[in-house]
């Protein structure tokens, strides 16, 4: 932590070479974030470069007193809620979009490969289904462990939106999925099958 | 032993609080009474067995890293960005100094138009152009009258030997008024004076 500090405040002061560093320490969250929001390797990078050099350009508004990772996943999740409204205003549909590519590691055997791209698939499936701020505040909670109140922060909404937020996101994923069934594609029971049992992180 | 509800539905009253539950944010007492309820009804049952495996699904799901060399693209996008940006600012303070010496300039038309304003709103100025202007007038008609004596001249028929003519008489009254002038200022010897 105390060398992140030390990273912001070089990069304060122009050193570029500090803000790369920083770069490599969040690269993997930040491109998450995209990926999942966007659901697209290509619009995933580009997302996750612009997200990095907004950061970059606001670094003197960002407040120690808070996480680094949250400042900076915020900046992060409203360029991708951005750029999905964008998106539905160009009407482009998700069919038109480049298929996935380049992200599940070349070192996994073909089997584990295959399951890893059906999860995957399943959770693209599910998450497509919510609208741009549930998607986000879905994603913020499962995937880095943020609590209603840091989501709340992030997403400038109120705890108590974000409870309802992930209340009515939790009813249209059960409703994608039991639609998915009906059509005979289930999402969310293949996939399942490749998961360990337990709950939760 | 409550009886089995045949809702196609899930409960509205109890749909929050399986979010609630999943979250870990329900009392003891809350979390009694949703079990009791799951037991009694179908659809929330249902309703709740999709939400663990989504939330499997979504636990196991891991996060995703960028393909290599990301951190140099986007310092290269950086560096590219920034230098985009001091061409911008270059052009515009540019502009900024353009506008700048306009105005100065305006400041510069401010302090003469009041001064001329005075000189065009005395009567004396306006007497003074109409001289000016008829000075003008008369002076186009005198040139006028001579370039039509010119042209005239030109194109009579005699012009040729009246020309000759007067430059055999010129020379000739120029060579007479020599020779006189001559005599006449030639200083007398002293000699003969004595």
């Amino acid at each position: 932590m105390e060398q992140e500090q030390v990273w912001i405040q070089q990069a304060l002061g122009g050193n570029q070479e500090a803000y790369t560093r920083l770069v490599e320490a969040y690269q993997t969250p930040v491109y998450n974030l995209a990926y999942r929001m966007l659901g697209n390797a290509q619009e995933a990078e580009d997302a996750a470069q612009e997200a990095f050099i907004r950061a970059y350009t606001r670094l003197r508004t960002y407040d120690p007193t808070r996480k680094f990772a949250s400042w900076l996943l915020s900046i992060a999740s409203h360029y991708c809620i951005d750029r999905l409204r964008r998106r539905r205003f160009n009407l482009i549909s998700l069919e038109e979009l480049p298929p996935w590519q380049g992200v599940v590691s070349d070192r996994l055997q073909p089997e584990e490969r295959l399951i890893e791209n059906q999860k995957r698939d399943a959770v693209q499936a599910l998450l497509a289904a919510l609208p741009p701020h549930y998607r986000a505040s879905v994603i913020l909670h499962y995937w880095y462990d943020f609590s209603y109140k840091e989501i709340a922060e992030m997403m400038d909404l109120t705890e108590s939106a974000i409870k309802s937020r992930l209340h009515r996101a939790r009813e249209m994923l059960v409703q994608a999925a039991a639609q998915a069934d009906e059509d005979k594609k289930p999402i969310v029971a293949g996939a399942a099958q490749a998961v360990p049992g337990g709950m939760g992180r | 032993m409550m009886s089995k509800m045949r809702a196609t539905k899930p409960c509205p009253q109890f749909s929050e609080q399986m979010s609630l539950a999943m979250d870990h944010q329900l009392s003891a007492m809350e979390e009694r009474e949703l079990r009791e309820h799951l037991r009694a009804c179908d659809a929330c049952q249902s309703q709740w067995d999709m939400l663990q495996q989504i939330e499997r699904l979504f636990a196991t799901a891991p996060l995703i890293g960028p393909p290599a060399g990301f951190a140099a693209r986007v310092s290269a996008r950086l560096a590219e960005r920034e230098s985009r940006q001091q061409i911008l600012f270059g052009v515009f303070s540019l502009m900024v100094g353009a506008v700048i010496l306009g105005l100065v300039a305006l400041a510069s038309l401010g302090e003469i138009v009041p001064s001329l304003y005075l000189v065009v709103t005395t009567p004396a100025a306006w007497r003074g152009l109409a001289v000016v202007m008829e000075l003008l007038s008369l002076a186009e008609s005198v040139l006028n009258a001579l370039w039509l004596a010119a042209v005239a001249y030109v194109r009579s028929p005699g012009t040729m030997i009246c020309a000759t003519y007067s430059f055999v008489v010129l020379v000739l009254t120029a060579l007479w008024l020599h020779v006189l002038t001559s005599r006449l200022l030639r200083p007398v010897p002293v000699s003969r004076q004595v």
